[in-house]
């Protein structure tokens, strides 16, 4: 019995000391993992998953924390056991990379920029496995090949900014195999992926677990992933397992609350396709506010964009000159009405954002037009912009970064109603107040600042500040991408809930699929500066025509364990990129109209 | 998770308290590095304030018969000389408490409106870009190779020497520090989304500048000020030793360690107390200040300010 075990924790309490007294993150965590099994530990953040794991190496020592309670057996190589909590930093060096690998969430910092792919790996190599240099560059290029990276001899010799970011992660678990660990913690390894890399990274991962036989831990916030990789699942909440069970149980018999509100939370693609209005997510434990009123698009335009062009210019040589030029918009053209909202869909890079803020003037577009109300809003000086600024408004995907750390959040909400002047003393107490019911934010907040708030509260301090001047249009950046899913469903029927009542139009920027299937009465995918398609919600998503729309839709994770997870595994080629010589004119999109509104791009070559 | 948000979970139930006076007392009698600093510099004002009720001599009194006494010895007549006395037997102790006057606030003035100057001018070439910006950072590159110096003997040489005339010549020497970090904090805080934000609601440049970034900014500057005040009670030394700045017999410190240099072997008090005021003045102000910036801010303050 003991022999099936690889390692196993009992009672873990990890605790992080703090001014006043130690505060316990992790209490009471027994599970374990067998060989050649797959693991997923899962929560929201502040659930303790991801100190959890990284107690299962010590690591947590690194933040702060001390491992205060319960045993981590693992079961060596050499057939010993060892308790991890009381191992040596000499034990655990060896244990470290050798028997267990490790895969941390973000590719662009875990590898060190001043040095090559290829000197990295083999250093690790050479420490660790006591190789020459010669046999070290081999195994290096053999690990590359296993992770299936194209042309992998030119890999080597690169450095990591030159890599994308599906390719650093690769090279990441590239390097986690390389002792041949029997044990992979992979802490949200696809995190910050587009879902079309992610899709191919989780492939991977599942396909060298059959390769090396290795049993994987893998740290994740998101239910889809649990669906298609693990075997067993372990459901975390403030601290504790709230539930342990084999995924096909979790996923259709959920038993803790808990479990069943984070599952109900995710938005599965396909739920829509009935309903041409948007509607709001049921969630579980709070009364079910129901559809108001139907969401239903006006008729009248109220932005126009057409033509829209914005390019960064790329400089090398000696004096600085523009060599080439990244097309991050390229030709862009679309309408909104009132009370409507438009999904710009898209993977990083594609120019999604970069239009949202060229329409709001905070990168200034080179050319094209914008239409807003009849007004052309590029032509603006700086006074008529900002007044138009009361009428469109903008909330970004960070909402750590977009309120300012220094002002109370009263302060913040209060500096458009102060910039256009529109209300001032008990009055302007009165509005801000206001808008803090609106959003569902208690009163007590607002003379808070936003350190002393979580995520989702400091977005709605965002939405109700860019809601103070009555804003009949509203940009939503990612609004939603950095949010618990819970916390993620509840902010978007409050953009329902706000638009059902005030009228507001969104254009909402988005990667994923499923959330834009929820709010958007019409789609558009970007592409590599370029919209390849719109059209109504249900004429896109349902009946997508374009090549890049239909592999978009089918990478987006659904919550069903049975579904192919291997066949998304392809050898990364070169990406393509929107940069293009200095000079370089692409001739303009042309669309083919295949039902009422719904157009797909027509000249593929660029 | 990482380390901040398990913090943050930790004092969600101290959230709901108010910051009053009393709390910042009680963080202040909590933290014995920002009170010992505090202390000091409570003495050095009151002092400095009431320098005729303290200082025990005339800090010009001369009094030839009892030159370069050591510390804690007596004199011809009996009196006691706590730091001992210079080649001319003034008191130094008492020359330390009048000296400070001019010491201090050269230096307190003399930083601040350098600060302001260059914090200005840095702050809005920073965010703004462009010609100005190139206009404002070559006269800081210009002014920066001049040898300050000896710029500030010819414009005291010209307009004369003398308290006032001191503290103008530094600002308008000094401020290119503050402007050159002030202009690096800008460029950051230009990209960062909540100048974006701010901008996106209507906020005026001006106030986006002031505002927005500069409470955000404000931590190195204050740091840097506390520098160049030290720095600056120390170049008033220089100048007054040159015979440009304060005039002798009037005391400063800086006067003090330059009168004092040539007796250096032979009587180490001379600049030893003047120097360690400085120094301590320095460590001070620099410690106090650190101790400032943490509980203003409140993404830090509640470390030191819990709720007991």
């Amino acid at each position: 019995m003991a022999e099936s075990v690889l390692i196993r924790t009992d009672n873990l309490k990890v605790q992080f000391p703090s001014k006043t007294g130690p505060v316990t993150a992790v209490e009471d965590i027994s599970f374990s993992v067998r060989p050649g099994e797959i693991v997923c530990i899962v929560g929201e953040s502040g659930s303790g998953k991801s100190v959890t794991s990284f107690s299962l190496m010590q690591l947590v020592k690194f933040n702060g924390g001390m491992i205060s309670g319960g045993a981590i057996t693992l079961h060596r190589r050499d057939g010993t056991t060892v308790d991890l909590r009381n191992a040596s930093e000499d034990q655990m060096r060896g244990i470290r990379g050798n028997e267990i690998g490790m895969i941390f969430q973000e590719p662009m910092t875990a590898l060190n920029p001043a040095f090559t792919v290829g000197w990295q790996m083999a250093e690790g190599l050479r420490i660790h496995m006591g190789l020459n240099r010669v046999q070290a560059d081999r195994r290096s290029l053999e690990l590359l090949r296993m992770v299936r990276i194209s042309e992998p001899e030119n890999r080597l010799r690169q450095y990591p900014h030159e890599l994308s970011g599906g390719m650093r992660q690769r090279v990441m678990i590239a390097m986690a195999l390389a002792c041949k660990p029997h044990l992979l913690i992979a802490d949200e390894p696809t995190t910050a992926l587009d879902v079309t890399v992610q899709a191919e990274i989780l492939g991977l991962i599942d396909l060298l677990r059959e390769e090396t036989g290795a049993a994987i831990l893998l740290i994740t916030h998101d239910m889809a992933v649990v669906a298609q990789m693990a075997d067993r699942v372990v459901v975390m909440f403030r601290g504790r397992k709230v539930e342990e069970g084999p995924v096909r149980r979790i996923l259709s018999e959920p038993q803790h609350e808990y479990t069943k509100a984070l599952l109900a939370a995710v938005p599965k693609l396909g739920d829509m396709s009935q309903k041409p209005n948007p509607e709001p997510l049921k969630i579980v434990g709070e009364r079910y506010r129901g559809p108001a009123k139907p969401l239903i698009a006006g008729k009248r335009q109220l932005l126009t964009v057409s033509g829209l062009v914005k390019r960064f210019p790329v400089r090398g040589g000696l004096f600085g000159r523009t060599t080439a030029n990244v097309h991050a918009v390229e030709n862009v053209s679309f309408g909104i009405n009132d009370n409507e909202t438009l999904a710009l869909v898209g993977e990083s890079g594609s120019g999604k954002s970069v239009t949202g803020r060229s329409i709001l003037r905070l990168e200034e577009p080179d050319s094209g037009k914008v239409e807003f109300e009849n007004r052309n809003v590029l032509a603006l000086d700086s006074t008529e912009m900002r007044d138009l600024r009361r009428n469109m408004q903008m909330v970004f995907q960070d909402p750590f970064g977009s309120l300012n750390p220094h002002k109370q959040l009263f302060d913040q909400v209060a500096e458009p109603i102060r910039n256009f002047r529109l209300d001032h003393g008990s009055a302007l107490e009165d509005r801000v107040a206001n808008l803090f019911d609106r959003v569902h934010l208690p009163r007590s907040f607002l003379r808070r600042y936003p350190v002393e708030l979580s995520g989702g509260q400091r977005q709605r301090v965002a939405i109700a500040r860019a809601l103070a001047p009555n804003p009949k249009f509203i940009v939503a950046d990612e609004a939603v991408s950095a949010l618990d899913v819970s916390v993620q469903a509840q902010v978007l029927n409050l953009m329902l809930e706000l638009q059902a009542d005030l009228g507001i139009s969104y254009l909402f920027i988005s990667h994923d699929v499923a959330v834009v299937e929820r709010v958007a009465h019409r789609v558009a995918v970007m592409y590599l500066g370029r919209i390849v398609e719109i059209g109504s919600r249900q004429d896109v998503l349902e009946n997508p025509q374009h090549g890049y729309t239909k592999t978009l839709i089918a990478a987006v994770p659904t919550l069903d364990p049975d579904a192919d997870v291997r066949g998304r595994v392809k050898t990364l080629s070169k990406v393509p990129s929107a940069i293009f010589p200095a000079g370089y004119e692409p001739e303009p999109p042309e669309y083919d109209e295949i039902s009422n509104g719904h157009y797909v791009l027509k000249n593929e070559k660029q | 998770m990482d380390t901040n948000s398990i913090e943050l979970e930790a004092r969600k139930d101290a959230r709901d308290v108010r910051v009053t006076g009393s709390d910042y007392l009680r963080a202040i009698l909590k933290d014995r590095v920002a009170l010992a600093a505090s202390i000091f510099l409570v003495i050095l004002v009151v002092f400095t304030l009431g320098a005729e009720f303290f200082a025990p001599h005339r800090p010009m009194g001369l009094n030839l018969r009892d030159g370069l006494l050591p510390p804690f010895s007596s004199g011809s007549k009996g009196e006691f000389y706590l730091l001992g006395t210079d080649e001319l037997g003034r008191d130094i102790f008492s020359r330390l408490i009048y000296g400070a006057r001019v010491s201090v606030s050269v230096g307190l003035i003399g930083a601040g409106l350098s600060c302001l100057l260059g914090v200005t001018m840095g702050l809005t070439a920073g965010y703004r870009g462009g010609l100005y910006e190139d206009i404002v950072m070559r006269l800081v590159d210009g002014m920066l190779s001049l040898p300050s110096l000896l710029v500030a003997l010819f414009v005291l040489f010209v307009l004369g020497g003398g308290f006032v005339n001191l503290i103008l010549v530094f600002s308008v020497l000094h401020w290119m520090v503050f402007a050159r970090m002030a202009r690096g904090l800008a460029l950051d805080a230009r990209t960062a989304t909540y100048v974006q934000a701010a901008k996106s609601l209507g906020t005026t440049e001006i106030r986006i500048v002031f505002y927005h970034i500069l409470p955000n900014v404000a931590a190195p500057i204050i740091v840097l000020l506390t520098l160049e005040i030290a720095i600056l009670i120390l170049s008033e030394a220089s100048l007054s030793f040159l015979g440009f700045g304060v005039q002798p017999p009037d005391p400063s410190w800086g006067l003090m360690i330059a009168d004092g240099r040539e007796h250096i072997r032979s009587a180490w008090w001379l600049v030893t107390f003047p120097g360690l005021a400085i120094f301590l003045t320095a460590l001070s102000l620099n410690l106090l200040a650190n101790w400032v910036r943490a509980v203003t801010d409140p993404v830090q303050r509640w470390r030191w300010i819990t709720a007991s």
